[in-house]
């Protein structure tokens, strides 16, 4: 039987639903077909950009710049206010287990949550406006900046990416080497570096180019490069979405 | 299958008595300890974490019982639930049964892997086994050592720590609520493989 849609989230009812779609350290196999949460969609969550107001008056985005320079770009604050806090609370709830790859190069909670255009109002709204932030807002505004029209590689889909104690990754490889990889960072807490889970930018020798603590609606773009996240030793929780552009 | 320098327990009891807590170095007899040891290595494993108050992070895979099964880790674990608890039982002085499900429980902390402070008590417990098959050796302050803590002044300090090893045999008493212990988080890439659990009371 399944489980009502309004336990999203709040037990661990999906606990044998939320089996990831996508492996955390390689690229999704979109056609393998996995059990993962099907949610319902509502289409008036998805009529207004997801986006910070201030992000859609920018007229010289200087990130566009950095990006196409040094293939990495830092937005602060790239969500609508109040949406990161909202989502991390939903997803840091999440009945993820963890994962590890085939190297051991990589452990971390990881999820893909499915979203079909259905209506429900059941479920958390954060998700949908999520949804529109990476699907629509974000390929427009990059593309726009760009000068190419984008698409997202995994629409109808979050995945989710939650570093807590005892997660890491060494280096994990783009999920669009040709495209534009983006992580989109949902926590508010702070913490010391020295305690892991920033999200590290490897330049093409593996050397750490930059470091960032998460912060909400942080976002990062990359063109090719690989990441790091280093160990959590201390009992916090990082979420991120990852998400990828490429060509229309 | 105890290596013939353990054969007696009781030579032991004099390093037993003092901490109800021993390491006994080279307990199988080695050939025994490589069979076992590497097909450890060729079982299946799954990533667990902590979901309650007790956190941790580690492999683990479960060997079911099956009573006609002539596997090498069958075999052992029919040993260790019989003869191995027999021998813990005139070395500690204390009376045990097997664990109630019949397990044996292996264990693999890679890099990330922890277990945080704790003691075993639960009022069945009485006395804990680590069986190591661990290869290699790396310093404490990469974690993955085995580690007693003792609340003192205000500050909880490192009572006594044990190395990963090959072929070791760690035992302490869990029939109170102490003593109180924990894998800290193993910083790099190594590979702490033990066979543990628990033999319950009389």
């Amino acid at each position: 039987m399944r489980p009502d849609h309004r336990e999203l989230c709040r037990s661990d009812v999906y606990a044998e639903a939320l089996k990831p779609v996508v492996p955390c350290h390689g690229r999704p196999n979109l056609t393998q077909r996995r059990r993962s949460i099907e949610m319902v969609g509502m289409s008036g969550f998805l009529r207004t950009s997801a986006m910070h107001p201030r992000l859609r008056s920018t007229s010289e985005p200087d990130w566009a710049t950095t990006l196409e320079a040094s293939g990495h770009a830092l937005i602060p604050d790239a969500l609508e206010p109040g949406l990161a806090a909202e989502a991390d609370l939903v997803l840091s709830r999440l009945p993820l287990e963890p994962e590890a790859n085939p190297t051991s190069s990589h452990v971390a909670w990881c999820g893909t949550l499915v979203v079909p255009p259905t209506p429900d109002p059941q479920n958390p709204a954060c998700l949908y406006r999520l949804l529109r932030f990476l699907e629509q807002d974000l390929p427009a505004w990059v593309g726009d900046a760009l000068g190419r029209p984008l698409r997202s590689l995994y629409p109808g889909r979050l995945m989710v990416w939650t570093f807590r104690k005892g997660a890491f990754a060494d280096a994990v490889q783009p999920l669009a080497p040709d495209g534009i990889d983006v992580f989109l960072s949902l926590s508010a807490r702070r913490w010391p570096a020295d305690w892991g889970g920033h999200l590290g930018i490897l330049d093409g020798d593996g050397q750490l180019a930059a470091s960032h603590a998460p912060g909400p609606g942080q976002l990062h773009l990359t063109r090719g490069w690989r990441v790091k996240v280093p160990l959590v030793v201390r009992p916090v929780e990082a979420v991120w979405l990852r998400s990828a552009l490429v060509p229309a | 299958m105890i290596h013939p320098a353990h054969q007696d327990p009781s030579i032991h009891h004099e390093a037993w008595a003092p901490r109800r807590s021993i390491r006994v170095a080279n307990w199988l007899d080695p050939d025994v300890a490589e069979a076992v040891g590497g097909i450890l290595r060729t079982q299946p494993y799954r990533l667990r974490s902590g979901t309650g108050p007790l956190q941790f992070l580690y492999r683990e895979s479960l060997l079911e019982p099956e009573p006609d099964c002539d596997h090498t880790l069958c075999r052992f674990r029919r040993w260790l639930h019989d003869e191995g608890r027999c021998w813990a039982e005139a070395l500690t002085g204390m009376t045990l049964t097997p664990p109630p499900d019949g397990r044996l429980v292996a264990t693999w902390y890679g890099k990330g892997g922890y277990l945080d402070p704790h003691n075993d008590f639960d009022g069945s417990r009485a006395l804990a086994f680590v069986i190591g098959f661990t290869r290699t050796a790396w310093p404490a302050e990469e974690g993955g050592h085995l580690e007693f803590l003792e609340v003192r002044d205000g500050g909880v300090d490192v009572a006594e720590r044990r190395p990963p090893g090959w072929n070791t045999l760690d035992l302490f008493d869990v029939s109170t609520a102490g003593p109180l212990h924990q894998i800290p988080i193993l910083t790099t890439h190594h590979e702490r493989r033990v066979i543990s659990g628990w033999f319950h009371g009389g």
